[in-house]
């Protein structure tokens, strides 16, 4: 099923929660929401499920308008951060309530249940109830719910966030898996960026209502369009310093801060040359240590298992830097930094919109 | 850790709050001593029963022989009448109303609310005579006449009316504690909106209503003022007026006669009690989440 969101705005009393949000999702596709708490990207999906109406704008299943359709009409599967199951009623009557409403026969819903259930692994548990379920097996309990029916459309809303560590990374790639086994459109709402980042075809990236960036995880990553979007994926976040760019000799050079100057290699030219500009750079592109650079001060190291966190410092100026444990480099140290400047982001410093990809 | 010993082993942190408990429990304690032991005496002198001549000893089991008397029963069936059918209607009604307070955005809700508040704080004393007005109106009118003054029907609706200013708040509560996301999950699964209230919301919330109910159906049971101001009629009256009427109808007072009855009224009362403590305790103390 093809989903379109077109011009979609949403106010709850005079609060302005979405404007205008506009998006084209593929059949199949699996589409991530991400950003901050309060973003909208909640309220979003619930006015695709048809819990919220929207304000203004047309929503589209294919080539029919749903605005007016109710949640059930939609044929859509909902999975909620707390699961949201029936707690009074057992997994097998979890998973058949909505065939039930819809008047199967007890055969259908028993077929039904026993397939659904074995898919999710909890073929055994249909007759326990919920409450004696722990966090992973009530979430496929849910799954499973939402599944049954055989919607055309699958809603994700922060489904892993209640799971541990481990179960969730698990459970991550298993949605994943079932997600494309089923060829089920499918929309995502996370606020991790590595969950988006790891499962959707496309992430859409919002902020305050607003839609920063709708595109593929790798350019997303690779060339964001704003500095929010930039900053928000990408984990430790892209170094953000302010910059002025100088051409010399037909060459295009960045000061960072008296006595470090930069060369910018012909492919990241800026498209505009506002008044104020920001570079921004991922602690991965960054070299430290080695033999050539700019020269900075080590602040303080962070281990963190697979890498070491460098916090850098010179004359006020800080950023992050990524070594491979197993170094030599120490604190208060002098050490050389070698920036790759193929890797290199430029930003309007009063739009933050990105000045190589806009 | 080494003993201390003296007057700093003692352990006043156990003794004094526990005499201080029994010096308030003890009035309680004789009272109820008092009631037990009257209703096996012909009479009693304080705490010691005595006979008709004034010596002690004079145990009896002359006063319970009222049971025998088919009138008794009959006011019995009228309490466990009025009771229940007073708890139905406040379930209902609280639990419809706490719904709609709780999920439901419509004009004048938050009025609504405040006057709830504010009737709570009208002992049914204040409104008797405005109430007897109404209900005589009501008398007047054909169809509903069956609620009129000096009916059962009446008087269940007064008391259904005084309890659900705290029934409304108590559902409207145990509806708020439970997640959106359940709703949300139900219609997106084909539910109306009765439904969901039915087979969803309310079976949540078990323990709230079974507090409620009992609440409620205590309440009824031992009610007086109601039944006593709006009931002239012998034949419908319920125990708590016959032990009324066993107070200002003989001269001298059979005290004992008056115990029995009154422990009669009493036994279904703390039987309930004990078996549903936990439950009261939980909504007056307001932690209980429904649905666990």
């Amino acid at each position: 099923m093809r989903v379109s969101l077109d011009k979609i705005t949403k106010s709850f009393k005079k609060v302005d929660v979405l404007q205008e949000i506009n998006l084209d999702i593929k059949d199949g596709e699996f589409v991530a929401f991400l950003g901050p708490s309060g973003c909208g990207k909640t309220t979003t999906l619930l006015i695709v499920a048809g819990i919220y109406k929207a304000t203004s704008g047309i929503i589209k299943f294919d080539d029919t308008v749903v605005n007016k359709l109710v949640p059930k009409d939609r044929n859509i599967g909902m999975v909620f951060q707390s699961y949201a199951l029936y707690s009074h009623m057992n997994v097998y009557q979890n998973l058949t309530f909505s065939l039930m409403l819809r008047k199967k026969s007890k055969v259908e819903m028993d077929k039904a249940a026993k397939i659904t259930s074995e898919m999710m692994g909890i073929g055994h548990l249909l007759d326990r109830k919920v409450g004696m379920l722990s966090g992973g097996q009530q979430q496929r309990v849910a799954l499973g719910r939402a599944l049954i029916k055989k919607p055309g459309l699958l809603l994700f809303d922060e489904p892993l966030s209640n799971l541990d560590a481990r179960l969730r990374i698990h459970m991550r790639s298993e949605i994943k898996k079932i997600q494309h086994d089923l060829g089920t459109t499918a929309i995502y709402v996370t606020h991790d960026q590595i969950e988006a980042m790891s499962m959707a075809d496309r992430i859409a990236v919002m902020k305050e209502g607003v839609m920063q960036a709708y595109d593929t995880p790798s350019n997303i990553h690779d060339k964001p369009k704003t500095m929010f979007v930039a900053t928000f994926v990408g984990n430790p976040p892209m170094n953000i310093f302010d910059v002025t760019l100088q051409k010399e000799n037909e060459k295009l050079y960045v000061k960072i801060s008296e006595g470090l100057t930069l060369e910018v290699p012909p492919e990241r030219t800026p498209k505009s040359f506002p008044e104020r500009v920001k570079m921004g750079i991922r602690p991965q592109d960054l070299e430290i240590g080695g033999k050539d650079g700019l020269p900075f001060k080590v602040y303080m190291i962070e281990p963190t298992g697979r890498d070491d966190v460098i916090v850098c410092e010179n004359n006020g100026l800080n950023f992050t830097g990524l070594a491979t444990p197993g170094h030599s480099i120490k604190e208060n140290e002098n050490i050389k930094v070698s920036f790759d400047m193929e890797k290199v982001q430029f930003f309007d410093a009063d739009t933050e919109k990105s000045i190589l990809w806009n | 850790m080494t003993e201390k010993s003296g007057i700093r082993s003692f352990p006043w942190g156990k003794i004094i709050p526990f005499i201080i408990l029994l010096i308030f429990s003890i009035p309680l304690i004789l009272g109820i001593y008092w009631i037990i032991i009257s209703t096996f005496s012909v009479s009693t002198r304080g705490l010691v029963p005595v006979d008709s001549a004034g010596n002690p000893g004079g145990l009896t089991l002359a006063n319970w022989s009222f049971l025998a008397d088919p009138v008794v029963w009959k006011l019995t069936l009228n309490t466990f009448i009025l009771a229940s059918t007073q708890t139905l209607g406040v379930l209902l009604v609280s639990s419809m109303a706490g719904y709609a307070l709780a999920r439901i955005n419509f004009k004048g809700r938050k009025s609504f609310l405040g006057s709830t508040m504010v009737l709570q704080a009208f002992p049914a004393t204040t409104l008797l005579i405005a109430t007897y007005f109404v209900l005589r109106f009501i008398s007047g009118i054909p169809l509903i006449k069956v609620f009129g003054y000096d009916t059962l029907g009446g008087v269940i609706l007064v008391s259904i009316a005084t309890q659900l200013p705290l029934g409304i708040w108590l559902m409207k509560g145990f509806f708020d504690a439970i997640p959106w996301d359940l709703e949300r999950a139900a219609l997106i699964d084909g539910c109306s909106r009765w439904r969901t209230f039915r087979q969803i919301l309310l079976p949540q919330i078990r323990p709230g209503v079974a507090a409620l109910s009992v609440f409620s159906f205590i309440t009824g049971w031992s009610s007086f003022l109601i039944p006593y101001s709006f009931l002239t009629n012998q034949d419908t009256a319920v125990i708590s007026t016959y032990i009324n009427r066993l107070m200002q109808d003989t001269a001298p007072v059979n005290y004992s006669l008056v115990a029995a009855v009154g422990l009669f009224q009493l036994l279904p009362v703390i039987f309930f009690f004990i078996f549903t403590q936990k439950y009261l305790l939980a909504i007056f103390s307001g932690g209980m989440k429904g649905g666990s």
